[in-house]
Parts: C-alpha cells; sequence; structure tokens
C-alpha cells in the first residue's frame, strides 16, 4: 500500500512528457553548451600555460595532484566538441551522451581548477549531465531512429532539470542571508557589492559597469533592488507549479542577471540566453506552432 | 510493474530527487565552494574595507597607470587578482617573479612609453567612499618595484 504523498510524488515525478520537449531540450541545452565550449576555446585552453604553482583543484579534478600536460588537456577538449556535436545530433546517444557530460564537467572545473571559481557555469553542467542520462534523442535525431521504449516515465528528466535551477537559485539566495543575514535585504551589503566589483577592476586595469557606480549615490535604490534579488533567488520554487508562475519566475531571475549585467558588467550567459529556463515550458507547442506558421 | 519499469522508477527517482538533492547539500554539509555544487558566495560576503592588490606602471613625474590583465599575464580580470594576490602571500621571490614578467610585457606593450618602473601595490579602501566622496585609498603601501628592461621579451601569457 503507498502512502497518498509517496503517490502524489510518483504522479508529480512520472507525469507524461513528449519525447519531443527531452529532444527539443537536448537540441537546445546541448547546442547552447557545444557553442560555448568553442566560443571560449582560447580562455578554456589557457590553463596549458598557467603557472603549477596557481593549480588549485577542485570538484573532479581534484583527482589530480599536478596540472594536466598540455596535449592532455587539448585532447580532452577536443574529445569535448567531438562528442558535444553528436550529443546536438542525437547520434549514438546512450554512449556518446555520458562522454560528453563528463568531458564538459572535466573541461570547465579544470578551468575553474586555478584558484578562481567562476560560479557561471555550474546549472549548464548540471542540465547537460541530466540529459546526458535521459532518452533524448528519441526525436530529432540524427541520423533518424526509431522512437524506442515509451516516453510517458521520462518526466523525471524534465522535472529534474526544474528542480535543479530552482536548488541552485535557492542556495544562493540562502548563502546570502546566512553571510549577511536579514540586513543584505536592506541594501547597504548590495551596494557594497557593486562598488566593490567596479573598484577591483579598475585596481586591475579592467572596465567596469558606468551605471553601478553611477547608482551608488541614491542609496534608497538598493533596498527594492536587494528585495528584488533575493525575491528572485529564495522564491524560485513557485517555478515548479508551472504556467504563469514559472513565466514570472523565469522572467524575474532573467531580470536579475540583466541587472547583474548592467551594474557589474559580470555576465551569466546561460540564463541570459534564456536556454537554462527552457524546461519550464511546453516547447513542443511552442515547436509546432512555430512549424506550423512557417509552413503557411 | 515490470522488472525494467521498477529500475527505470528507481533510476528516475535516483536521479530526479538526488541531483537536485546534492547541489542543495552545500546548505547543509557546510561544504566548501566547489564545481559544479557551489555554496554561490559570490555576492553574498559582506565586502567591509577590502584591501586590493594591483600592479602599475610608475613615470618618471610619478605617476601611475594600472596594468591590465593581459600586462599581467592573464585575459581574466579575476585570474589577475589571483596571480598578483598569490605572488604578495608567496613572498618576494614571487613578487620579484611577477614584476619582472609584468616588466617585460610592458616595455614590448605600445601606450607605455613614459613608464619608468613596475610596482606591486597595496591599497585598503572603502569602496562606496571610493565613488561617492573620492578615490583616496584609507591606506596604501609599495609591496615591490623593479624597474623596466626595454627591449626585453615579453613572457608567454599565463
Amino acid at each position: 500500500m503507498t502512502p497518498p504523498l509517496l503517490r502524489a510524488l510518483d504522479r508529480w515525478l512520472f507525469a507524461p512528457v513528449p519525447r519531443e520537449r527531452l529532444a527539443l531540450l537536448r537540441l537546445a541545452i546541448g547546442g547552447y553548451a557545444w557553442i560555448y565550449l568553442l566560443a571560449r576555446a582560447r580562455d578554456l585552453l589557457a590553463p596549458a600555460q598557467f603557472p603549477a604553482s596557481a593549480f588549485a583543484p577542485l570538484g573532479i579534478v581534484s583527482l589530480l595532484d599536478a596540472p594536466l600536460p598540455a596535449a592532455a588537456l587539448y585532447a580532452v577538449y577536443g574529445l569535448s566538441v567531438l562528442s558535444g556535436a553528436l550529443f546536438v545530433l542525437g547520434a549514438a546517444y546512450r554512449s556518446v551522451a555520458p562522454v560528453f557530460a563528463l568531458c564538459l564537467l572535466w573541461v570547465l572545473s579544470y578551468r575553474h581548477s586555478w584558484g578562481m571559481i567562476f560560479h557561471t557555469d555550474n546549472l549548464l553542467v548540471l542540465h547537460v549531465s541530466l540529459l546526458a542520462l535521459a532518452p533524448a534523442a528519441d526525436a530529432y535525431a540524427y541520423p533518424r531512429r526509431a522512437a524506442g521504449g515509451d516516453s510517458l516515465h521520462n518526466g523525471w528528466v524534465v522535472r529534474a532539470l526544474c528542480l535543479v535551477t530552482c536548488a541552485a537559485y535557492v542556495v544562493a539566495g540562502v548563502a546570502k542571508l546566512e553571510l549577511s543575514g536579514i540586513r543584505w535585504a536592506g541594501g547597504s551589503a548590495l551596494r557594497e557589492q557593486i562598488a566593490y566589483d567596479a573598484l577591483r577592476k579598475i585596481e586591475l586595469g579592467s572596465v567596469h559597469s558606468p551605471l553601478g557606480p553611477w547608482l551608488l549615490p541614491h542609496r534608497w535604490l538598493f533596498a527594492p533592488l536587494s528585495v528584488f534579488s533575493l525575491a528572485a533567488e529564495l522564491l524560485a520554487p513557485l517555478a515548479l507549479l508551472g504556467g504563469r508562475w514559472a513565466a514570472s519566475w523565469c522572467l524575474g531571475a532573467w531580470l536579475f542577471h540583466l541587472g547583474v549585467l548592467a551594474t557589474m558588467a559580470i555576465v551569466f550567459p546561460y540564463p541570459l540566453s534564456g536556454v537554462a529556463f527552457l524546461a519550464f515550458f511546453p516547447l513542443e507547442r511552442w515547436f509546432a506552432r512555430a512549424t506550423r506558421r512557417t509552413s503557411g | 510493474m515490470t522488472p525494467t519499469e521498477f529500475v527505470r522508477r528507481a533510476l528516475g527517482y535516483a536521479l530526479g530527487l538526488g541531483m537536485p538533492a546534492a547541489v542543495l547539500s552545500p546548505l547543509f554539509t557546510g561544504a566548501r565552494d566547489s564545481f559544479p555544487l557551489s555554496t554561490y558566495p559570490m555576492f553574498a560576503q559582506p565586502r567591509g574595507q577590502p584591501t586590493l592588490y594591483s600592479v602599475v606602471a610608475l613615470e618618471a613625474d610619478g605617476r601611475e597607470a594600472r596594468l591590465p590583465p593581459s600586462l599581467i599575464g592573464t585575459k581574466e580580470v579575476l585570474q589577475a587578482k589571483v596571480l598578483i594576490q598569490h605572488s604578495v602571500e608567496a613572498g618576494p621571490e614571487a613578487m620579484a617573479q611577477l614584476c619582472a614578467d609584468a616588466a617585460a610585457r610592458v616595455a614590448a606593450a605600445p601606450g607605455f612609453s613614459d613608464a619608468r618602473s613596475i610596482a606591486i601595490v597595496q591599497r585598503r579602501y572603502d569602496p562606496v567612499d571610493y565613488f561617492v566622496k573620492g578615490p583616496t585609498p584609507l591606506a596604501e603601501q609599495r609591496l615591490f618595484e623593479c624597474a623596466l628592461s626595454p627591449g626585453a621579451t615579453a613572457p608567454a601569457p599565463r
């Protein structure tokens, strides 16, 4: 006899999801990851020339005691680009997708293992990992193949993509409350953060956003901005209700990242591109509508 | 439920709930910031009056120009910050190396023809006051200085 709560969880987690939605998520998220790998090639391969003394391995790279030889870094990067292309196409998906997920995790972790963690890549890696373990190439794949199994039990993947997204934002929100307390919502911490970010960039001879320093004398602005930022993070679970809740939260989170870009010139490309939020929406219906429109 | 369906469901539960739980886990385990599981501390920490390090080119008349990350040996501003901080923490030998590398790059770079030496500088600021009241540091110290070496070959970027 299953308790009602567990039955409800089971229904929610395994709610039917058309295989086309999973495939579109594969195309969008995998495509984004692949382009991202190519666009950041120079930066991702830069550790080949970093001094070994700056090596500070983290995550999966903690398996290493010393930096990889440059040739190994280039080889893993090359494999990630190749497997990424196959991931997007959906070719040999069951064997290639986990390879791509692992390579992406390795390449990005390795780049972050030089004393500075950039928090812009976390969601991308988690999303690709989830898709890699799911039958996301049962539609829109090349070469085309017969759809395997029944797609009705794959809803957990989409749920997990949404849950992981919400969890990451909640952790970021709770971190602010843990480290600064509810004072964070008062505005002074955000004002200080924006000033600090611009100042360190000036000290390091880099470019900073002119908007952030321009706003600093207007102290009153920062309390509402802080409340909005905290709400965008802590209220993320509301998006799990779907529909307008999801759309409203995604818009709020996107605006939050836009604000970070405008005031601190810090780019979170994955959420800003919108791809990070696609799992909350019925992509297959959008796609069908768009296809109908273009075909007349 | 068939054995295949049971396995699928088990996998769904393990990954569908396990992965989000892993993302949330730093809240409960007190784990350090890592990748891809993070504590997301970036905008959360109070900044107070931070001490910042920079590498500057000094001209004969005493004026100074901040060196951009590319002349410190990296493309990224955060990586430049780490490189300078590591060198300062490692002591005079590491600072001498950083200074010499930067000096060689500056000697080969356009726009620094008036530069006479390179210095690693430490300054403490109130970041908000810097922009609202004026850019005067609360404290300032020149940690290391080295002469420019005209004609030197610029070292490879790090």
